[in-house]
């Protein structure tokens, strides 16, 4: 397996729909390609840093605005 | 090495389990009924807000794109065949309306730490400011760093958990340019976290953001 392919793999596999055979095949490479295993690794770390960004309130409520320019467009 | 499924996150307010729900609402709201329509809405109102601004990086176009897309929703409602979910008919109308009136390039200096808004959970003063550069330090790698598709797949993918499919969907794309677009999106958002200029990166994921407090 090509590293480029591995990497790939690895992101499918993070959302779960990597095949069990290909899934395998990756394992087998990350074992043996120290720099495939230390690129998967901070690929995962970085993505939890980017799932550490807070949901907020939304600011104001946009359902009166929506119906309002609606209801000023007839 | 042991491959973890990332953590999730609350979808917001609503989603893909009251999806029968919203058909009957959907239905009433086509009909004329106001409170069918305000309950719809309602319910996606967090998540849109929230999309805007992954997708922007600014609040106040966030707001104003929110709006806009409400507006446009509200006015397509009739048109609407549930040939999809709410939430991905109404995702696709919001990421049009992003992608013709966000068009100006993003400047480097107009993104202000103090606009993030950054949710109060009872933390002592100086964990809330880390909290704070970090949510800014976020919003700027996707801001300024990732070019709009790639940021676009990024944020509905794993900011917001919509599956594949439902990308496809909302961007035009085939299933597999799909997964080749996010594979490179979290690659660049993961060398601009570590190359770029958020150079300390540690474990507990503090991120002091060198150089960039200072732009």
């Amino acid at each position: 397996m090509k590293c480029s392919e591995a990497k790939a793999f690895f992101s499918e596999d993070l959302d779960g729909s990597l095949s069990i055979k290909s899934r395998e095949a990756m394992r087998r490479h990350l074992e043996t390609c120290p720099n495939c295993r230390a690129d998967c690794e901070s690929l995962m770390k970085s993505l939890k840093i980017l799932k550490k960004l807070k949901e907020v309130d939304a600011p104001r409520d946009y359902r009166t605005a929506a119906s309002k320019k609606k209801r000023g467009k007839r | 090495m042991k491959v973890e499924s990332l953590p999730g996150r609350d979808g917001g307010g609503g989603g893909h389990v009251e999806e029968t729900e919203n058909v009957t609402l959907i239905e009433k709201a086509k009909r004329g009924d106001e409170e069918a329509f305000n309950d719809l809405f309602e319910r996606e109102q967090k998540y849109l807000f929230n999309l805007m601004l992954q997708l922007s990086g600014d609040v106040a176009a966030a707001d104003d794109l929110t709006q806009e897309a409400f507006v446009r929703a509200y006015q397509k409602l009739a048109s609407f065949r549930l040939q999809a979910s709410f939430r991905t008919w109404l995702t696709k109308i919001a990421i049009n309306i992003f992608r013709n009136e966000h068009r100006k390039k993003a400047r480097h200096s107009t993104l202000c730490l103090e606009e993030i808004p950054v949710p109060a959970d009872g933390d002592r003063p100086e964990h809330v400011v880390i909290k704070s550069e970090l949510q800014w330090c976020i919003l700027h790698n996707l801001r300024y760093h990732l070019p709009k598709k790639y940021r676009e797949v990024l944020v509905l993918r794993d900011l917001q958990n919509l599956s594949y499919k439902e990308i496809s969907e909302v961007l035009g794309w085939s299933l597999s340019r799909t997964k080749t677009n996010l594979h490179r999106a979290r690659g660049m958002f993961r060398r601009q976290f570590i190359n770029g200029r958020c150079k300390a990166f540690t474990d507990d994921y503090l991120c002091i953001c060198e150089g960039i407090l200072s732009l």
